[in-house]
């Protein structure tokens, strides 16, 4: 991908509420769509083509995007709805532009965890015949992991649980410094062993938006462009993917680092998604930032890590991995407030995975020109 | 090898999805429908940028991607612009045959959906003939008001 | 279109049916697949993207039932959902993928498994806006209803005109192998079936219908010189907003003048070089579940002007156009909602390429598939041509 024809991010906006009754989803939706053009200096006219992200289930409505894609400009515009991760919808937007298709595309994506149960909805997409009998949703997946990681780590013993509440309690006080978390408590679901409420996201009503833009030639200082881009696909199966930790995360991002030109040492910030403390764990294992079975102590000590406070910040989706690009774009532009990370982030890694406790992964990475 | 299943044995499972979900209506769809039940008047909103009055009232103009301006009452009368006469029984809607039109009530510039009463339906080719003669409306309010968009219906204008 | 041509080198359909009770998703999928690459001459070691379509997920009764049915491990994979545009939203993407170089060759897939739902209208009766609309239960019919009043009355159409296009989709579709059960219906045959919602009648709905198709989308470089190939001349689409109140009388153009259609059509014979479509393009596969959404597209696709609506259905119904319309029978024979709007490209394409069968036309140089979901909202475009641009 040359320079000239990459994309480059132009605007940025995350909204992360909790049963706001004074606005409707799809208000909520043109309200942080709009701080995102606000943001990028732009009007809605200004662009050619809406790519969002988001679920039916999840939105309550048999075909979200007729209702909701309005609200994120797609009045007389292109539009492209994926039922998937919005930062999959972000690495489209980013083909989109490097294809030469258009020149300017708001990627959006949200996800409203107070209208329904997410928990619940999710577990519709598990196999039918041979998991949901069993009451499988991504919360049982997670515990499910979660045991697994014990087993292979030295079952529940007291020594991950030092590690694992220094790296809860990191995510808190980031979350606490993070001008844009969520400050409302949501839903307090039962939580399945071994998890704890502690190590569970904080679920929220969640808006994402990112304005890309073509950044031919160099740019002005201050230009975040995507300089790479993965994605990877694990078997729908649980059986034959529970225990092997995120393989496709751990390829997404191989490629994405491989196609920037970039090794894991080169990278100042990272955000993954994660429903809870163990998953976001598990993700930086898997990608290569800590050894196995150090992830929590990665989490705790490693400021580059989730300096936004992860999930723990708002999370709901399909909107993580939009919200966690989001958030390592304004890292790049020294624009994070109160977590921002000193010494001028140059290069991020975001990795999300999408539907089926991250059956697919997308990363992208991002760089920041000074 | 073992025989494929013959059909009397291939599996079908029953299933029914039954979510429950809260939709927030947000503050300008939850003051529409409070002013139909209380004061009986529909009310749409104002763009500041293209100047439409559009109903029902809503918080942000699509076209203009702008916020929506002034709250203002539209007319009590207006002029159908589609309709049809629901002769199947559909799942959610009352025993057909029944007539669902779309008016622009007088001052306002996006229609409005809702029942028409008062046509005779006994012969639908002769209702529908009617209805493209005879396309004024009048709103009418019902004596009990629950604050959903069936406090109201339409009737037609004879004449 | 700029950069190196795309094109579709192999299509893969199953036949499309009420339900198929001895397959699994992925066993229907796989049906298709197969096809295509067969029909394409590759292996899946030749694939460097999957990109699946199925919309409403509430039709199959599984969610992400694409994930257990078209998701490929190792492959990167991408699922989108526009409703009825949703297999036309799939090949835009896989031109955007290939055009930016992160694959040489994308599979298109699409599903639908709604011979699952035994109540597939109040399904559908959850698109609509719970807000405004909760307690006023709009249906896909009473939309397409309500427009028709509006044509009547503006353009003098009659139920004839509705009989007259339905009784061709349906006749077409005798001659397509793919649609189990095609019965040819004469206008007067549409005319005395029952009412559902005036003037809409029952047999110029759709049916409940399953199946998958499959395309295999490749640039230049990666096809053989002399592998049959529909290339893609151009794309376009544009999508509306909901409120069809907002959508009646404004600048743009009325309820009845599908304003997204238009501009779809516009941006893709701009990239087509296309200046007269009439002349220009031999077969026409238009989504359109209801005779009144193909009458509207044919002023929307510049082949007559608003004011000439009806005398051009009148010129299509006595066959003076030379123009062939939906020859696989169209949408109204077979409606598999997930995947129709890429079977209507994967259509234009074998008409393209010679290879559309039984219902093969002649001299098919140019050929266009529109596609249509949402509440004619979400709106597409694709030029098909023979000729490698």
């Amino acid at each position: 991908m040359s320079r000239e024809g990459a994309a480059a991010v132009a605007g940025v906006a995350v909204e992360l509420t909790t049963a706001d009754r004074t606005r409707s989803l799809p208000e909520l939706i043109f309200s942080c769509v709009s701080a995102a053009l606000a943001d990028a200096g732009c009007v809605m006219a200004d662009v050619e083509a809406v790519t969002c992200a988001c679920e039916d289930l999840i939105d309550g409505r048999g075909l979200s995007n007729m209702i909701t894609g309005p609200a994120a400009g797609a009045y007389l515009r292109d539009e492209t709805r994926l039922s998937e991760d919005g930062l999959a919808a972000l690495s489209l937007a980013a083909a989109q532009i490097e294809s030469g298709t258009f020149d300017r595309v708001l990627v959006a994506a949200w996800g409203r965890a107070a209208e329904g149960d997410p928990d619940r909805i999710s577990a519709q997409g598990y196999d039918p015949f041979t998991a949901q009998p069993l009451g499988l949703g991504d919360m049982a997946v997670s515990a499910l992991r979660a045991s697994a990681y014990l087993r292979r780590h030295g079952g529940p013993a007291a020594r991950h649980r030092a590690d694992r509440d220094r790296a809860v309690a990191a995510r808190q006080e980031r979350a606490k410094r993070n001008p844009r978390a969520n400050r409302l408590p949501g839903r307090s679901p039962s939580v399945p062993y071994p998890l704890r409420p502690a190590d569970l996201r904080v679920e929220s009503d969640a808006v994402a938006a990112v304005v890309l833009r073509r950044a031919a030639g160099p740019g002005p200082a201050g230009l975040v462009r995507i300089t790479g881009i993965g994605h990877a696909t694990e078997s729908f199966h649980l059986g034959d993917r529970l225990l092997s930790g995120l393989p496709s995360a751990r390829a997404a991002a191989r490629h994405a680092l491989t196609q920037a030109g970039r090794g894991l040492g080169a990278v100042d910030v990272v955000e993954v998604s994660g429903r809870t403390v163990w998953d976001e764990a598990q993700m930086v294992e898997s990608i290569g930032l800590a050894s196995p079975g150090e992830g929590f102590a990665a989490l705790a000590t490693d400021a580059r890590l989730n300096p936004s406070g992860g999930s723990a910040a708002g999370d709901c989706e399909p909107a993580s991995g939009l919200v966690r690009f989001a958030e390592a774009a304004l890292q790049l532009a020294g624009r994070a407030g109160g977590v921002q990370l000193a010494g001028m982030p140059r290069v991020a890694l975001v990795v999300s995975g999408a539907a089926l406790a991250g059956q697919t992964h997308t990363a992208v990475v991002a760089e920041h020109e000074r | 090898m073992t025989a494929p299943a013959s059909a009397a044995e291939l599996l079908l499972l029953p299933g029914n999805w039954n979510f429950d979900y809260t939709y927030f209506a947000g503050e300008t769809a939850s003051r529409f429908f409070a002013e139909l039940r209380d004061s009986q008047r529909i009310l749409g909103r104002r763009c500041p940028q293209c100047e439409r009055l559009v109903v029902p009232a809503r918080s942000y103009c699509d076209a203009c991607y702008v916020v929506m301006g002034d709250w203002e009452p539209v007319g009590t009368a207006g002029t159908i612009e589609a309709f049809t006469i629901v002769t199947a029984a559909f799942p959610g809607l009352p025993e057909p045959p029944l007539v669902i039109a779309f008016v622009t009530l007088d001052g306002a510039d996006s229609a409005l959906l809702n029942f028409v009463e008062g046509v005779d339906l006994s012969d639908e080719d002769a209702a529908g003939s009617y209805l493209f003669e005879h396309d004024r409306v009048r709103v009418v309010f019902s004596k009990q008001r629950e604050g959903r968009i069936t406090d109201f219906h339409f009737e037609s204008i004879p004449g | 279109m700029s950069g190196e041509p795309i094109g579709i080198m192999g299509v893969g359909q199953t036949p499309y049916r009420r339900s198929n009770p001895e397959l699994s998703a992925g066993e229907l999928v796989k049906i298709a697949v197969d096809q295509a690459l067969a029909d394409a001459g590759v292996g899946m070691d030749a694939i460097g993207a999957v990109f699946g379509g199925v919309a409403p997920d509430a039709l199959a009764g599984i969610k992400d039932i694409d994930r257990m049915s078209i998701s490929v491990p190792g492959r990167p994979y991408l699922r989108f959902n526009t409703g009825g545009a949703t297999g036309a939203s799939v090949v835009a993407a896989a031109l955007a993928w290939i055009g930016a170089g992160r694959a040489d060759t994308v599979l298109a897939v699409a599903l639908e498994r709604m011979g699952q739902a035994s109540t597939a209208q109040a399904v559908f009766n959850t698109i609509f806006d719970p807000i405004y609309e909760k307690d006023f239960v709009l249906t896909t019919i009473t939309m397409a209803a309500l427009r028709a009043s509006m044509l009547v009355k503006r353009h003098g159409f009659t139920g004839q005109h509705w009989a007259g296009i339905a009784s061709r989709n349906f006749t077409n579709a005798v001659d397509n192998p793919l649609v189990i059960g095609a019965r040819a219906r004469t206008p007067e045959q549409v005319l005395a079936s029952p009412m559902l919602a005036w003037p809409i009648r029952r047999y110029e709905a759709c049916p409940t219908t399953e199946g998958a198709c499959a395309l295999v989308i490749s640039r230049a470089g990666a096809i053989p010189r002399s592998h049959p190939t529909s290339w893609i001349h151009g794309m376009g689409g544009s999508s509306d907003t909901y409120s069809m109140g907002e959508r009646m009388n404004r600048l743009e153009g009325t309820l009845i003048e599908m304003v997204p259609l238009r501009r779809a059509a516009e941006l893709a014979y701009r990239q087509a070089g296309i200046s007269d479509p009439g002349r220009e393009v031999q077969v026409f596969e238009i989504q359109a579940p209801f005779s009144i959404i193909e009458a509207m597209a044919y002023p929307a696709l510049g082949l007559c002007e608003v004011a000439q609506s009806r005398p051009f259905v009148d010129r299509v119904l006595a066959g003076e156009t030379g123009i062939e319309f939906n020859p696989s029978g169209g949408a109204q024979a077979a409606n598999p909602v997930s995947a129709t709007a890429l079977i209507r490209i994967a259509e234009a394409a074998q008409q393209v390429r010679g290879r559309a069968g039984p219902h093969q036309r002649d001299g098919v140089r140019r050929a266009i598939a529109t596609g249509q979901g949402g509440a004619t909202q979400f709106s597409t475009v694709c030029v098909l041509g023979g000729d490698r641009p």
